[in-house]
């Protein structure tokens, strides 16, 4: 439970978890533009982006896991004065939607592989292979690509917005970029 | 990839003696099937082939006058990813628009046990003729009523894919191809004078 007083700023963990996940956000994202252009004369060069971009994936999950634990237990530093209430509320509002897609676009990137007729499966780290969760079937497999693409879509959508109000109230003299950068 | 190798030393009863019998393989009692190991194993692809035709001369008495000659045709080849059934049907694979056809034809017929041959024989896979063994093996017998004896058999073997030209896709795709055949057959010709 959080602490009853909100504390003054982000934990270490805390600021190198948000960073870390939205590494793994960006470089996801750039691998998923490159990784599904390949055709299939560099099918072994595809199979291991496919790999990697699986890991990242779970790192982001985890990470976004970890982040949930850490707002419960520490909290998360209040918001400047100068944010009015309406303010403060869409800001709630738009950490709550990336927390939600951080979730939802691995799992549904994961189910997207456990329903592949390809039964290629999840290699984490290029090595520990992880299991399907559910028999392949190309139905299925159709749906979660389509949920997986606009969910990664929309968290990316999401997340360039978020950087560019963060940007914004830099740019205006408003700590938050720089607390989340070095506390 | 295709074989059907029956050869079966269970004495049936009121047969003729040293009597061959010729049955046609039928499609749709029979599954052909192979297996590539993808990444050092990490993950297999299993596919089938879905037209052939052939006959398998059955010696109940004498397996070593029996005789297997099947065809299979190569464009029915499948899987159930897209991606390894246009692999397949590259050039860098079966090319079926080369080579139409995959054939088995036995040469030798060995019998190892009671329930167990192996078949010499050639494999002609991309214009490609190499010599093949198979293992044959009679899993179950049931004198079904008014069916007559019904004779399951699983067939295996292997080859290396670079033998016969196919050298693409390694480690992605394991040089080794496992084949496992089983042929549910009737052994009881319709029309024969079912004893």
């Amino acid at each position: 439970m959080p602490p009853s007083a909100p504390p003054i700023a982000w934990s270490a963990a805390q600021r190198r978890l948000h960073w870390l996940v939205a590494d793994g956000v960006v470089a996801a994202f750039i691998l998923s533009l490159i990784m599904t252009r390949l055709g299939d004369d560099q099918l072994l060069l595809k199979f291991f982006l496919y790999q990697i971009h699986k890991t990242l994936g779970l790192l982001v999950l985890a990470g976004t896991i970890a982040r949930l634990v850490l707002l419960v237990r520490h909290g998360r530093p209040p918001l400047p004065d100068s944010f009015t209430p309406l303010e403060q509320r869409a800001v709630h509002l738009g950490h709550g939607v990336l927390y939600v897609l951080l979730v939802v676009v691995p799992v549904l990137g994961y189910l997207t592989n456990s329903t592949s007729p390809s039964r290629i499966p999840v290699l984490f780290m290029l090595v520990i292979p992880l299991p399907n969760l559910t028999p392949p079937s190309q139905y299925w497999n159709d749906l979660f690509v389509t949920f997986h693409y606009f969910a990664a879509i929309a968290l990316v959508v999401t997340a360039s917005v978020h950087a560019l109000i963060a940007i914004v109230h830099h740019l205006r003299g408003q700590p938050i970029l720089r607390r989340m950068w070095s506390g | 990839m295709l074989i059907l190798a029956l050869i079966f030393s269970a004495s049936l009863s009121a047969r003729p003696a040293r009597s061959a019998i010729l049955y046609q393989v039928d499609p749709s009692y029979v599954i052909i099937r192979f297996v590539v190991g993808n990444m050092f194993g990490t993950f297999s692809t299993t596919g089938y082939f879905k037209q052939f035709s052939g006959s398998i001369l059955l010696d109940i008495d004498e397996p070593q006058y029996s005789h297997v000659d099947v065809t299979v045709t190569s464009a029915s080849i499948g899987t159930a990813w897209d991606t390894a059934n246009k692999m397949l049907l590259s050039a860098a694979y079966l090319d079926p628009a080369q080579y139409p056809l995959v054939h088995f034809v036995s040469d030798q017929v060995v019998q190892l046990g009671p329930d167990h041959v192996v078949l010499h024989g050639y494999l002609t896979l991309r214009g490609i003729t190499r010599p093949q063994d198979l293992d044959a093996r009679l899993e179950d017998y049931e004198d079904q009523p008014g069916v007559g004896p019904v004779a399951d058999f699983v067939v295996t073997g292997q080859f290396n894919r670079r033998d016969f030209g196919m050298t693409s896709d390694y480690p992605l795709v394991s040089w080794k191809v496992s084949l496992k055949i089983n042929a549910h057959i009737f052994l009881m010709p319709k029309g024969s004078n079912a004893p």
